[in-house]
């Protein structure tokens, strides 16, 4: 496999897009740290939430809500239960666990990507099935999991949407997770899970038809409910900050979006999602889709490469129209008409949000 | 004289411990309480073992209830362990904190506080509880988790009171300004001191909060003089006094659980077992849960400590406190699941616990009255309850009737013990209620409130409904207190209130108002008052309503809308029905001639008209029949015909069975409509013929079809079995 030179990849693991932060808390981090820790618990929650070091070292906050819920996290990643992080899609359940990885264990790549079709090998181990054949079951032939993995380097591993992974699957992290064991019965032998080995699950809970943990699974998790943002001026910073992060790795101008803009957009994302206007005063109707924080962060981008690659430079109305009437109607015939309706009582009625009322009709 | 300031937090257990081991060692002859000086009497009860707290002390102006205040105390707090140690030793109590006769018309508007540190608020705070504003700073939302990591290890529990005295004498350094409320209070405190040394105490021991300990400190330094003088010229007022139940959740403040709040029973079990207090707290919810049928095993309970002991050091404490405690149950025990932390802030945080007082207590006589009427009601254990309790009642059991008659009574006073559900509406001739029971303990204000209203519930609720009736022009309230007297069995008022709803008929526009007025006054003819004092004036008023309403029908059902017109609706069909009781002929003659003013008026609402077509017709009126070609005629709207026919149709679908030329006048108008008005009318027809039962709707439907195939009506009737049968009916209605 061929290496890709740092700069040309589209998105960088954490550990690397933050790798001059993650070295100097280390330097600076006096406190005890648990076994095959990077950072003592209290450095990664600065790393999380960000802060000025000693050094006057300055640490990007990752994580804009509520301080107690990450302390919640980090507590339980040193206690030896695993963590299940739930909410509903675009609440940063992905983003945290990444982060909670790269300060952890230094690495966010031990990942299990959660499907319908998950077999048990991408929890446990597989074969190799031509060394199988040749020389018999033997260590060499095992092609071990991410969970495999980190629970021989005492690592964090990442299982995303457990709740999708068909019931009898998810169970076989039972024995993982209270025995701190995986069993290879073929070889006579178990593996077992070094300090600092924990698993950091993320599940959704709006979708339905998904798999619900057994209790016996459950009960192995501490749970942390994500919230969807609190206020309005937080919603913002989270999409602001998000914005430029994205917009340096696309090499969009960050000046391409504006705060006023960001602003429109997370108000009508708010007002849509809760079904009243931010001054409470008007009832509306709430579309399918989620709009959460992140499919706002999408929008802004999407405006912001149609200004550059195509407009003026700056985002104007027209250019969030697009992917604004895309992101909120979902359903062509339920979102369509709260969509309609929001448009013609809301926007149309709002001071110096004509020209976006006339650039979202335009489309319609 | 030797006086040891034990500077304490309100409602602290820590304080309570340190409290109770200083008195041990201490042993004064003499303890001294921030309490007020004119509850003292009091005390002689607080050994009675059949007060258990929580309890609180009431101190209140029996002319002005409005002017009352409660002390509570909770078997943690320092000052009730205080006055029990005192108690159990045979050591003098005294309260010495400004009477209470002074603090409850002291004017607190007059501030002369400068500009101080901080917001008023934040003094306030720092006021009542310094010790948790301390622990606050310190980075401890909860301010006995920060008292057990600062005096917890303390071996010496009187060096514990010199630490907070040092901390009160530099905290009260940075707020130079201090209301004159708590001068006068703290003078009134040095003053008792003083007398307590006169009389010949040598070693005083004296409780109060931490935020007074300097002011008191200078009992030697400070004039008498001075003090006397702030003191001169107070208002004051007579109070009296008593003990009140009181509860954790009212311990707990108004608005439930709050960080740095007191938390009750997570202060219950640290006084009780500090040493344990995480573990036993956690087993405690785990149980809980269990108990509830949710999953929580062992195990996590476990989990959900290491959690906390976790999250505590994270946070840089050296124990978990009531917020670790709170987060590590939410994310372990409860799963992220909101509902199981409310089960849990319910009964562990806040707690359910509930105090009691004695009966030998001196209680008002109203409260005497209430007691004896709970027992004879058999509602004893429901006043005791502390969770809601579901009683349905039987009104023909005469307990259960006395029962109805307490809950209306104490729903007259405004005491809103029982919440009659909803769906339960009744009528005085139906027999059973349902009610949901929860005491409140601010319930025993409001019965000492009511107190001056008369010594007995009766007395009491009467007189509250003849002065509030001499006030009220209200038709429509004073027509609810009709009813509820009715449901009260409170005969008194009876009158008064007759008259003024007299009053208030005369000048009344509004028809449904007064059909509203009528009925209380029909159920009262049909079963009667208790004892018939009233009968005269209710049938002189009714005489004059009756004629009211059926003047104001035509009028009121002109021009209107449809909502309205729905209104107009059941009120005249209220009306009809309350005058079919009465059976009177004027009455009925009144009713007939509106009706049928109503029916031909072409102004009137179509849905209106039908209902008055139909009375007149079930009446016995033939010309109604005639109507209805004219209503469904083709040039008639369809959906002015629509709303006829649901007036018309209303109630029993017997008519359109066995009125032939009913049926095929509504038949004949159904196939002339249009398709499109057809589909435009379906709603309201749906409407209309849906209140009918199944069975009818079936013979409809059978009728529809005969009609179309035999295009005949029904079977033929045998004359000579109809015959045998008319003998057999005239029996059984009594005219043979």
């Amino acid at each position: 496999m061929k290496k890709t030179s740092e700069q040309s990849i589209l998105r960088p693991n954490a550990e690397t897009a933050f790798s001059a932060e993650l070295e100097s808390l280390s330097k600076m981090d006096e406190r005890p740290r648990p076994a095959n820790w990077k950072l003592s618990p209290w450095a990664v929650l600065t790393y999380l939430l960000g802060g000025t070091l000693k050094d006057k070292t300055v640490i990007s906050p990752k994580y804009y809500g509520p301080r107690r819920l990450m302390e919640i996290a980090v507590a339980t990643l040193a206690t030896d239960r695993a963590l299940l992080l739930i909410g509903i899609p675009g609440t940063a359940k992905t983003w945290v666990s990444e982060h909670l990885a790269a300060a952890v264990s230094g690495d966010s790549s031990l990942l299990v990507q959660g499907t319908a079709g998950l077999s048990e090998e991408a929890l446990r181990y597989g074969w190799n099935y031509a060394r199988l054949l040749a020389e018999g079951p033997s260590e060499k032939a095992l092609v071990p999991s991410p969970v495999m993995r980190a629970m021989e380097d005492g690592k964090i591993t990442r299982i995303e949407e457990l709740t999708r992974i068909p019931s009898d699957i998810q169970d076989s992290l039972i024995t993982i997770l209270s025995e701190k064991v995986l069993p290879v019965p073929e070889l006579n032998t178990e593996i077992k899970a070094r300090k600092g080995f924990n698993i950091i699950a993320t599940a959704n809970s709006r979708d339905r038809g998904v798999n619900e943990l057994s209790s016996a699974l459950r009960r192995r998790f501490n749970t942390v409910v994500m919230p969807l943002p609190a206020t309005l001026e937080e919603e913002v910073r989270i999409v602001q900050a998000r914005v430029e992060q994205i917009g340096q790795a696309l090499e969009l101008p960050a000046a391409a979006a504006p705060l006023e803009e960001i602003r429109r957009l997370v108000t009508i994302f708010r007002e849509l999602r809760s079904g009243k206007t931010e001054d409470g005063k008007q009832k509306l109707k709430s579309p399918s889709s989620t709009l959460s924080a992140a499919e706002a962060i999408s929008v802004i981008q999407s405006g912001q490469s149609l200004a550059t690659h195509f407009g003026n430079g700056v985002i104007q109305a027209g250019d969030l129209a697009a992917s604004l009437s895309g992101a909120v109607v979902k359903d062509p015939n339920q979102d369509q008409t709260a969509w309609l309706e929001y448009l013609e009582t809301v926007v149309k009625e709002r001071d110096g949000w004509k020209d976006l009322y006339k650039a979202c009709k335009d489309l319609l | 004289m030797d006086c040891h300031l034990l500077g304490i937090r309100h409602h602290g257990p820590g304080s309570s411990k340190s409290v109770r081991a200083a008195l041990k060692t201490l042993r004064p002859d003499v303890i001294l309480i921030e309490s007020p000086f004119d509850a003292e009497p009091l005390l002689a009860f607080a050994g009675d073992p059949g007060l258990v707290p929580p309890v609180a002390m009431l101190v209140y102006d029996p002319k002005d209830f409005s002017r009352a205040s409660y002390y509570p105390f909770a078997e943690f707090s320092p000052e009730w362990q205080a006055i029990r140690f005192g108690l159990k030793n045979g050591i003098p109590v005294w309260f010495i904190d400004l009477p209470a006769a002074n603090g409850l018309v002291f004017d607190k508007n007059i501030s002369d506080r400068g500009p101080g540190l901080f917001t008023d608020e934040r003094q306030e705070h720092m006021q009542r509880d310094p010790i948790g504003e301390i622990a606050l700073l310190a980075g401890y939302t909860d301010g006995e988790s920060w008292w057990d990591v600062t005096f917890e290890q303390e071996e010496n529990e009187l060096a514990v009171f010199g630490g907070i005295a040092e901390m009160m004498d530099a905290l009260r350094g940075d707020f130079p300004s201090i209301d004159r409320h708590t001068l006068v209070r703290e003078a009134f405190m040095r003053e008792r001191i003083r007398q307590a040394e006169k009389i010949g105490f040598k070693n005083a021991a004296l409780v109060c909060g931490a935020w007074h300990v300097p002011a008191l400190q200078s009992w030697q330094t400070t004039p008498s003089s001075r003090d006397r003088a702030l003191l001169r010229g107070l208002a004051k007022t007579k109070i009296q006094t008593t003990w009140a139940p009181w509860t954790h959740e009212r311990l707990a403040g108004h608005t439930g659980y709050r960080a740095g709040v007191i938390a009750p029973a997570w202060y219950e079990l640290l006084f009780k077992n500090r040493k344990f207090a995480v573990a036993r707290w956690m087993s405690r919810a785990a149980r809980l849960l269990r108990k509830k049928d949710f999953n929580a095993s062992s195990a996590s309970a476990i989990d959900a400590v290491v959690l906390a002991e976790n999250l505590a050091a994270l946070r840089g404490r050296k124990a978990p406190g009531m917020d670790e405690l709170r987060e590590a149950a939410w994310s372990t025990l409860c799963e992220g699941n909101p509902e199981k932390l409310e089960l849990i802030e319910e009964n562990l945080i806040v707690g359910l616990a509930w105090g009691k007082v004695p009966p030998h207590i001196p209680q008002v006589p109203l409260q005497r009255d209430l007691e004896s009427c709970i027992q004879s009601a058999r509602l004893s254990k429901e006043y005791r309850s502390i969770e809601p309790v579901d009683k349905n009642l039987d009104l023909r059991n005469p307990t259960n009737r006395l029962a109805s008659q307490l809950l209306h009574r104490l729903h007259i006073l405004q005491i809103p013990w029982g919440k009659q559900k909803k769906g339960s509406q009744f009528k005085t001739g139906s027999f059973s209620e349902h009610w949901k029971l929860k005491w409140l303990p601010d319930y025993s204000i409001r019965i000492i409130e009511a107190g001056m209203w008369g010594n007995t519930i009766a007395e009491a609720a009467s007189a509250w409904l003849i002065s509030r009736a001499r006030e009220s022009n209200d038709l429509a309230q004073l027509t609810s207190w009709l009813e509820e007297l009715l449901k009260a069995a409170l005969d008194e008022p009876l009158p008064v209130l007759l008259a003024r709803i007299q009053d208030q008929v005369a000048r009344a526009h509004d028809i449904l108002r007064l059909i509203e007025a009528l009925s209380p006054l029909v159920e009262i003819q049909r079963y009667g008052d208790n004892r018939r004092t009233a009968q005269a004036s209710v049938e002189q008023l009714t005489g004059e309503l009756v004629p009211r309403i059926c003047i104001g029908l035509t009028p009121a059902s002109v021009n209107i809308s449809d909502e309205l017109a729905e209104a107009v609706f059941q009120g005249i069909l209220e009306m009809n029905r309350l005058l079919g009781i009465l059976d009177r002929e004027d009455f009925l003659e009144n009713l007939r001639e509106a009706l049928k003013a109503l029916s031909t008026n072409p102004h009137a609402h179509p849905l209106l008209q039908g209902a008055a077509t139909r009375l007149l017709f079930d009446k016995g009126e033939q010309g109604a029949a005639g109507s209805i070609h004219f209503h469904l005629s083709p040039a008639q709207p369809p959906a002015i015909a629509a709303r006829w026919l649901e007036g018309f149709l209303h109630g029993s679908g017997l008519l359109l069975l066995h009125f032939p030329p009913l049926w095929q006048a509504l038949d004949d108008w159904v196939d002339a409509l249009s398709m499109e008005n057809l589909t435009a009318l379906l709603p309201i027809l749906r409407r209309t013929f849906s209140r009918y039962s199944g069975a009818e709707r079936n013979k409809m439907l059978a009728l529809a079809r005969g009609q179309t195939q035999q295009g005949k009506l029904g079977p033929e009737i045998d004359e000579e079995r109809a015959r045998r049968m008319e003998a057999f009916l005239l029996d059984l209605i009594g005219k043979n």
